[in-house]
């Protein structure tokens, strides 16, 4: 069986971890600072991917981001492509599927910060912004990078949504989670192996390393 | 050396309660001269959510906040000074030091210029509360009284207007509070600046301060709490 799936899940998966990190965090942010109308609308709806079924989402996304939409219809008239059935279609499945992770860890961490070291930073002449970057964040980032390994977990073993919304074209959309399916659906147990046991052992992998982050976190 | 200004505070801040602590609302109204005066009342009088609005950390509607003739919070037009430019010293009960960072750079947080000059002045300023030794120590290794120093140091370096400081030598035994008071004390009065201490206890209140307000319930307990004039 070729790694050329297990490659490109790997590309899609960083690109996906990217945008749900700054994403997530700067929700995550929002979430925790401010009290604000329907804040917890929005943390529901933030965590939604969590609980909602992948296809419920793919149609959601399929129906938001395709050639019909007005997104869809924008993006494709700038770039020439459209987003769903396409590689940035995984990308953005794969992000989707990694936020809620990322927002919920990240927003633990943020809110275990003393807010005093906050105040104290505003009264030692940082602005918000400042105080944000050089206190509260770097306080959290334990948390913070423990989230942001879990999100890379999930966007690396994504199935359903990304099925849903970038379909399986080989070498373009074809993630090694649905190589595996193809492997298995036709009967070929020993070609999905190999992939099966590198995906385990970097779920295994994160889970291992958030467990260490949270705790030297705690020792701080 | 600065034109001594008096510090005038009028607030009415409505504090949420919590599912421990029941609501209340703090309303004050008093001024505070150069010099060190004392917020002495029991727990839960409101003695830090005045602190909060003189800092800036807190912007309660109706309410008007000045030093000298520089006004920091003025409900009634808008005015809103944010904390970062008020030049306000704050220690916290906590002391709040930053734990990523050293005693030094704890103190040079605030400071302006290159990296080098500022580590310089900011071990300048530790050599002046008798932590030189710590600059390169993690706020965790720090003894109580360090500790208290380091945050002491780090209020002062950017040479504020005002000073506030929220039960500072309460984890501190008597011996050392009495040393650090007498420090603080001492600075005050070099310096010029109104400075406000927050205590429970009367007796370093009264030892330490040029004057005495006391709080209770959320207001003052003086008897004319409309005004009180602290002079």
């Amino acid at each position: 069986m070729s790694w050329a799936p297990f490659w490109l899940s790997l590309q899609i998966a960083v690109m996906a971890t990217l945008i749900a990190g700054v994403v997530g965090v700067a929700l995550a942010t929002l979430l925790v600072s401010r009290r604000f109308p329907g804040r917890d609308l929005l943390g529901a709806l933030v965590t939604a991917p969590m609980v909602v079924p992948p296809t419920v989402l793919g149609y959601y996304l399929l129906v938001a981001l395709g050639t019909r939409s007005w997104i869809g219809r924008t993006w494709e008239a700038i770039f020439g492509s459209p987003i769903v059935f396409t590689r940035t279609g995984a990308v953005i499945a794969a992000s989707v599927g990694a936020l809620p992770l990322v927002v919920q860890g990240a927003r633990a961490a943020l809110d275990a910060v003393d807010p005093t070291l906050m105040a104290t930073a505003r009264t030692l002449g940082a602005t918000r912004t400042r105080a944000y970057f050089t206190v509260w964040l770097p306080l959290a980032r334990g948390g913070v990078a423990a989230a942001l390994m879990l999100g890379f977990a999930r966007s690396l073993g994504d199935f359903g949504l990304t099925y849903m919304v970038a379909g399986d074209l080989p070498g373009e959309t074809q993630t090694a989670s649905i190589a595996i399916y193809n492997a298995v659906n036709a009967d070929r147990y020993d070609d999905a192996l190999g992939m099966v046991l590198v995906l385990t052992a970097i779920g295994l992998f994160a889970l291992y390393g958030v467990a260490k982050l949270v705790r030297r976190e705690r020792a701080t | 050396m600065k034109a001594a200004r008096t510090l005038s505070v009028r607030a009415r801040v409505e504090r949420r309660g919590t599912r421990k602590v029941p609501g209340f609302t703090v309303a004050i109204d008093l001024e505070v001269a150069p010099g060190l005066t004392a917020l002495v009342g029991p727990s839960g009088a409101g003695k830090s959510t005045v602190l909060g609005v003189i800092a800036g950390l807190l912007r309660p509607p109706d309410s008007r906040v000045t030093l000298g003739s520089e006004v920091w919070l003025d409900s009634d037009s808008g005015v809103f000074v944010p904390p970062e430019r008020r030049g306000v010293g704050l220690v916290f009960q906590s002391l709040a030091l930053f734990p990523h960072l050293t005693a030094a750079e704890n103190v040079a947080y605030g400071m302006n210029g290159e990296r080098a000059t500022r580590r310089a002045r900011a071990v300048v300023m530790l050599e002046r509360f008798h932590v030189a030794h710590a600059a390169d120590r993690a706020p965790a290794t720090l003894s109580g009284g360090e500790a208290q120093r380091v945050a002491l140091a780090r209020a002062i370096a950017r040479d504020p207007r005002v000073l506030l400081l929220d039960e500072p030598f309460a984890a501190l035994d008597e011996d050392l509070a009495r040393g650090l008071g007498d420090d603080v004390r001492g600075l005050i009065a070099e310096l010029g600046i109104p400075a406000l201490i927050v205590t429970h206890r009367r007796e370093e209140a009264a030892r330490l301060c040029d004057r005495t307000i006391t709080m209770a319930g959320g207001r003052l307990a003086e008897p004319r709490p409309a005004k009180l004039v602290a002079i």
